[in-house]
């Protein structure tokens, strides 16, 4: 099969390459596809989802991770402009940026795809076991598989290497899909840019001999103890001994196995591992109370936004025990299987029990990088991983090809799907001139005409593997359904939101004339779009679809109690009936897209969402609240990689200035917002006395308000001029005449951070005082630096500087935060005295400083929550914007059409602020590349003959989308900007005002279901 | 000295751990980063309470001459290398014991069992005396008796190395 040159006329290819279908490789084919790009994903894998599907759960949430990466991958499966290639490898790239051909050779699956239905019955019978590389190798599958029940696309693929060619399967397969002939295939692809999100591999800790992983059935990885609390895992979620089955009690987390560790070549840290192990230990706990974990860890690197509160729950809430030492060795006791592990608690050896270990594995590249970088003609760093640049963090070495997720660097979920949308952003700016040329537009069959017409309502009630089926008892649900007036069908499935379900619940609404749809899962949250676009696509209005939660209102908090949780999921089964029979069809208005970008910030972040916005063709205002563009970013002069950011900078607002799409503001701020996503409208007013005021039409809004530095009121700072902030001495260290002796300094971190005041982590401060160290040992290599520190938080391919800092004679010495290190006048030669305890020593240690510099915490700016007020979106208890979910929707706010990136988000180095500002840029395109976009159909409706115009409901609505129509005198809903919250219907004296889909008969039907009419 | 108690950082301790870094074997000293696996893992700390290797390194980075030279510390280490296998970032603790023995025997300083040890080989040409007990356990083994060692020899060799003279000094 071969494809024909299709470049548009300015030469690029409006499609692209994304290699790797995980979280990442998701993120940005959605966005890609979704903003008028055609999507190629090719994977390895029989099906998409990669690590993350694994996963059991994710921090800092205890979101199940199934549960959230779910809806994406069938978005993706069932996207009418992202195809995918499985059990596929790119075999070679030729052409260049805007016009690539990318051959792709597809090994066989012995499975016809179009044909298989994913019934899984050929599995059921098929007599071959072989070992579940998904569970890690725990448990077993049968020759002929599917990885996981939620698999994208959900076909199945006969392991040939196991299968005995019995042809049980071919005899029992009703769809004749079985292909014993299969062979490989080769394609051709013509695309315009690529992104590369392979991924990576756990550490295989095997060569690590100490450890016994793999001799010691009781030491497990990471990964296989993520399988093991799995609920479809290979033990059903239920924590156990790998050697004999027994519950454990003490569990041991090992970290930094395969990370931190120079001998075995991974000098670099892991990023992730002391976040999931703590999350590993909580869920274990939560599975089996009687589990005691333990973590050995060397530096708690949780600096993620919320993170270290998450630690503290663990430590306070959940009791979990962190004790801070490298482990290197276990040992086994033969007759019990059990493990003895020893450690330094302070000065004191000590050999301890366990019943089980989990060793913390870390990331490496897969092996087959080198082939795979060779293929793109990507340069790789030393590690394996794909060479950036620390300014320039998307781009791989060849133009046209861009980078996202692990492949770059150890990084976790957010971060990864932060990368992903930027690079989207990236291969959009290149091809923006072909936006729009090879996408196909969804086209749905006419709606139904149910009105008049009796209610028949089917029900679909889910398993969700043990989820609900291991406490709900599902068959019986179901049969009760049956029992309820106007249901003509009901039905159970395994799992209800994979793509098989989706059909079965198409072919019932075509069955039984179905014309409304129940399903009792899970949360209408996660997966109500994903159902009322099935009985979309059957021809039903979305609105004629009701959900019922049964996992977390009943499997999930009932789960001692399986007979009650069963009686309520039929009563919620039953409510959900109930309110069926009563549902009718609501209308979606489309409104316009005004193609305009609004910007709000002059930053590092607001210039580069601005620049990023413009190069995918659409216009920006950027507001910046003071006289010139810059930011702090003005502050700031080098980064720990040596780059000159004045330099950066210059260029940056040359660019900006430049650019005749871009319209800059400056010295002015955001008065006044009002509008809805599309159809924005803001009021700006100049700074100075007389305020004057414009107004800006735009489609979006980003967010990008940054930082500012904190002032310390401790350690004399403002009080003797050697005491200065990190920043104050950068400032010094480039701008100052060439000091050429420092003498001794001192710098101490986490001021005003990581403190009962500001309880989260500033992230930057660890690599900013070491980039400042650093520059001092190189100006005065006889200088003495200390760095007094809690945690050195040096994560992923940062550790290198910080390995370079202690090989230049840096001395990092810890303390505790009740043991803060004391800055006093008088007592030395200089006057100026450090004295911090040292716990490996147990004695205080002091220094005759010369310098001392207070790595100062990142707050939010002033005004932070007045525009939050404004654009109606919320704020975290830090002060910094909350975006709509921590680890899917890193820079969306739950407001439709506005984004966050850089410091307003949270605290994060450069590299990571301009990555979620091309983030966002991705984001906004999806709206802003349409000409018209749907508004959602759950809206408030006034009865105008009760209405009596009294106000209340505009005085509540906190969407600003009611008016009173003063000739009338009755309230008008715009129904663009309603969000159908209810408040009004709730405040509305005279019954006026109801909901659609949730109107005061639909809801008294609902109450009544469970106690009788 | 100091009036408050602690370790006061000087000129002095930096130039000692500046002639310790350039002591063959020690030149990666700095890149502890006190993980505590040395400690963990070492045979002797789990018996000997004042032997923590992780003290040694740091104390050696804080160029702590007078504690490390002076007293026992530097001289229990075995020598089994376990900490060098394990340190994850190739700190050599046993060869920074190793550097520091030897900037002590620089200065003079040795250890009264290693003198002893030293006296005997010297006095014997072994570090402890063969006696008939000994050559039955040899032969028990089918191992020919020891051979009596040439002691003038062995002596001259100390001489000239210099060994006897820090021997005799010390």
């Amino acid at each position: 099969m071969t494809r024909k040159k299709i470049a548009s006329k300015a030469g690029k290819v409006g499609s692209v390459l994304v290699v790797g279908g995980g979280v990442g490789g998701i993120q940005a084919a959605l966005d890609l596809a979704d903003s008028g790009f055609k999507v190629y994903i090719v994977d390895k894998s029989p099906a998409i989802g990669g690590i993350m599907a694994q996963l059991d759960k994710t921090f800092p949430t205890n979101d199940c991770s199934m549960c959230i990466l779910s809806p994406k991958l069938v978005e993706c499966g069932r996207h009418l402009n992202i195809d995918i290639l499985t059990c596929a490898e790119v075999t070679g790239v030729t052409g260049e940026a805007g016009d690539f051909t990318v051959s792709v050779r597809q090994s066989p699956r012995y499975i016809d795809a179009e044909t298989c239905t994913g019934c899984g019955l050929c599995a059921e019978y098929c007599p071959v076991e072989a070992i579940d590389s998904f569970n890690e190798g725990l448990s077993e599958r049968k020759a002929i598989y599917i990885d996981y029940p939620q698999a994208v696309p959900l076909i199945y693929r006969i392991d040939r290497e196991k299968c005995i060619g019995c042809g049980l399967c071919r005899n029992i397969c009703l769809a004749d899909a079985i292909v014993y002939d299969d062979e490989e295939e080769s394609v051709e692809l013509n695309v315009g840019a690529i992104i590369l999100a392979p991924g990576f591999e756990a550490f295989d800790p095997t060569p690590l001999t100490g450890y016994g992983y793999g001799r010691y059935p009781n030491v497990v990885t990471s990964l296989e103890f993520e399988r093991i609390l799995s609920a479809s895992g290979p033990f059903m979620g239920r924590v156990q001994r790998p050697s004999d089955g027994d519950i454990p009690g003490k569990v041991a987390f090992v970290q930094c196995v395969g990370s931190r560790n120079d001998s075995c070549g991974n000098s670099y840290c892991s990023s992730v591992c002391c976040m999931y192990a703590t999350k590993e230990a909580v869920i274990a706990k939560e599975h089996m109370s009687s589990i005691e974990p333990t973590i050995f860890y060397m530096d708690m690197r949780v600096y993620g936004k919320d993170f270290d509160r998450y630690i503290e729950r663990a430590e306070d809430v959940h009791g979990i025990r962190f004790v801070r030492c490298r482990v290197s060795k276990t040992e086994e006791e033969l007759e019990t299987s059990d493990l003895y592990i020893t450690y330094t608690d302070g000065d004191e050896v000590r050999r301890e029990r366990f019943d089980m270990v989990v060793l913390s594995v870390g990331f490496t590249p897969s092996d087959s990088v080198v082939e795979l970088a060779e293929r793109f003609g990507v340069k790789l760093d030393e590690y394996g991983f794909c060479k950036t640049q620390s300014l320039h963090p998307l781009e791989t070495s060849r133009p046209g090809i861009y980078v996202c997720g692990m492949f770059s660097s150890p990084k976790d979920i957010p971060e990864t799907v932060t990368q992903a949308s930027a690079a989207a952003c990236c291969a959009g700016e290149l091809l923006s001139p072909a936006r729009g040329t090879l996408v196909k537009k969804k086209e749905y069959p006419d709606e139904l005409f149910v009105g008049g017409q009796p209610p028949r309502i089917g029900v679909f009630v889910c398993h969700c593997g043990i989820n609900i089926g291991g406490v709900v008892d599902v068959p019986s649900v179901v049969r009760y359904a049956e029992t309820l007036p106007n249901v003509v069908c009901a039905s159970y499935n395994l799992y209800t939101c994979s793509s098989d379900t989706q059909e079965k619940i198409k072919e019932a609404v075509a069955g039984h004339s179905l014309n409304r749809v129940v399903v009792a899962s899970c949360s209408p949250r996660t997966h109500e779009p994903l159902f009322q676009e099935t009985i979309r696509e059957a021809g039903l209005n979305r609105y004629l679809f009701e959900m019922a939660n049964i996992r977390d209102q009943c499997s999930w908090v009932h789960m001692r109690e399986p007979e009650a949780a069963t009686e309520k999921a039929k009563d919620l089964v039953g409510m959900a009936v109930a309110k069926a029979r009563r549902l009718e069809p609501l209308e979606r208005p489309i409104v316009g897209v005004t193609p305009r970008g609004l910007v709000i910030g002059g930053g590092l972040s607001g210039m580069t969402a601005s620049l990023a916005l413009a190069e995918q063709g659409f216009e920006v205002y950027l507001i910046e609240r003071e006289k010139e563009l810059g930011g702090f970013l003005r502050k700031l002069h080098y980064n720990l990689e040596g780059d000159d950011l004045q330099d950066y900078l210059r260029d940056l607002v040359e660019k900006v200035g430049g650019n005749e799409l871009i319209h800059i503001f400056t010295d002015v701020e955001v008065e006044e917002v009002s509008g809805y996503v599309g159809n924005f409208k803001s009021t700006i007013a100049q700074n100075d006395g007389e305020r004057l005021k414009t107004e800006l039409e735009h489609g979006i809004i980003i967010v990008a308000t940054g930082m500012e530095e904190y002032h310390p009121d401790e350690y004399l700072y403002g009080e003797d001029p050697r005491v200065l902030t990190q920043v104050e001495l950068e400032v010094r260290l480039a701008t100052g005449t060439s000091e050429k002796s420092f003498g001794n300094v001192v710098m101490i971190q986490c001021v005003g951070s990581r403190d009962k005041e500001r309880p989260y982590c500033s992230r930057v401060c660890c690599g900013e005082a070491i980039k400042n160290a650093l520059k001092i040992k190189e100006a005065d290599p006889e200088s003495n630096v200390f760095i007094l520190y809690r945690d050195v938080r040096t994560y992923g391919l940062m550790e290198e500087h910080y390995n370079r800092a202690r090989e230049a004679g840096v001395l990092f010495v810890r303390y505790d935060e009740d043991d803060k290190p004391k800055v006093s006048r008088g007592g030395c030669e200089n006057g100026l005295e450090v004295s911090v305890f040292d716990p490996i020593l147990g004695e205080n240690i002091v220094i005759d400083a010369d310098l001392v510099a207070l790595s100062t915490a990142i707050v939010h700016p002033e005004g932070n929550e007045d525009l939050a007020k404004m654009l109606k979106v919320p704020l975290n208890e830090d002060g910094f914007f909350l975006e709509a979910h921590v680890k899917l929707r890193p820079v969306d706010f739950a407001t439709e059409g506005v984004y966050v990136c850089g410091m307003a988000h949270s605290p994060k180095h450069i590299e990571e602020s301009i990555s979620q500002a091309k983030a966002a840029v991705s984001r906004a395109c999806m709206i802003l590349s349409k000409e018209e976009i749907e508004a959602e159909g759950v809206t408030a409706e006034v009865d105008t003959r009760r209405c009596s115009g009294c106000g209340l409901c505009v005085f509540v609505c906190p969407y600003n989308a009611i008016e009173i129509d003063e000739e009338k005198r009755v309230a008008v809903v715009n129904r663009a900007i309603c969000k159908g919250c209810g408040a009004c219907s709730a405040t509305c004296r005279s019954s006026a005002i109801d909901v659609m889909g949730y109107t005061d008969g639909q809801v008294y039907a609902i109450i009544n279901a469970p106690v009788g009419d | 000295m100091d009036e408050k108690k602690g370790i006061r950082i000087t000129k002095e301790n930096i130039e000692f751990r500046r002639r310790l870094i350039e002591t063959p074997g020690a030149e990666k000293l700095m890149r502890c980063y006190q993980c505590g696996v040395c400690t963990a893992d070492c045979p002797v700390a789990m018996r000997v309470k004042e032997f923590r290797p992780r003290r040694i390194a740091r104390l050696a980075a804080f160029g702590q001459r007078g504690r490390l030279l002076g007293g026992d510390t530097v001289w229990l280490c075995a020598g089994c290398y376990t900490c060098y296998e394990r340190c994850p970032e190739q700190v050599r603790v046993s060869e920074i014991v190793s550097a520091l023995r030897k900037l002590a025997l620089k200065e003079g300083i040795i250890h009264p069992t290693y003198k002893a040890l030293m006296e005997s080989i010297a006095e014997m040409g072994y570090i402890y005396e063969i006696d008939d007990f000994q050559n039955e356990m040899r032969e028990d083994e089918e191992l020919p008796p020891a051979p009596e060692p040439d002691t003038e020899e062995v002596e001259a060799i100390m001489r000239k190395t210099g060994f006897l003279d820090l021997v005799e000094g010390g």
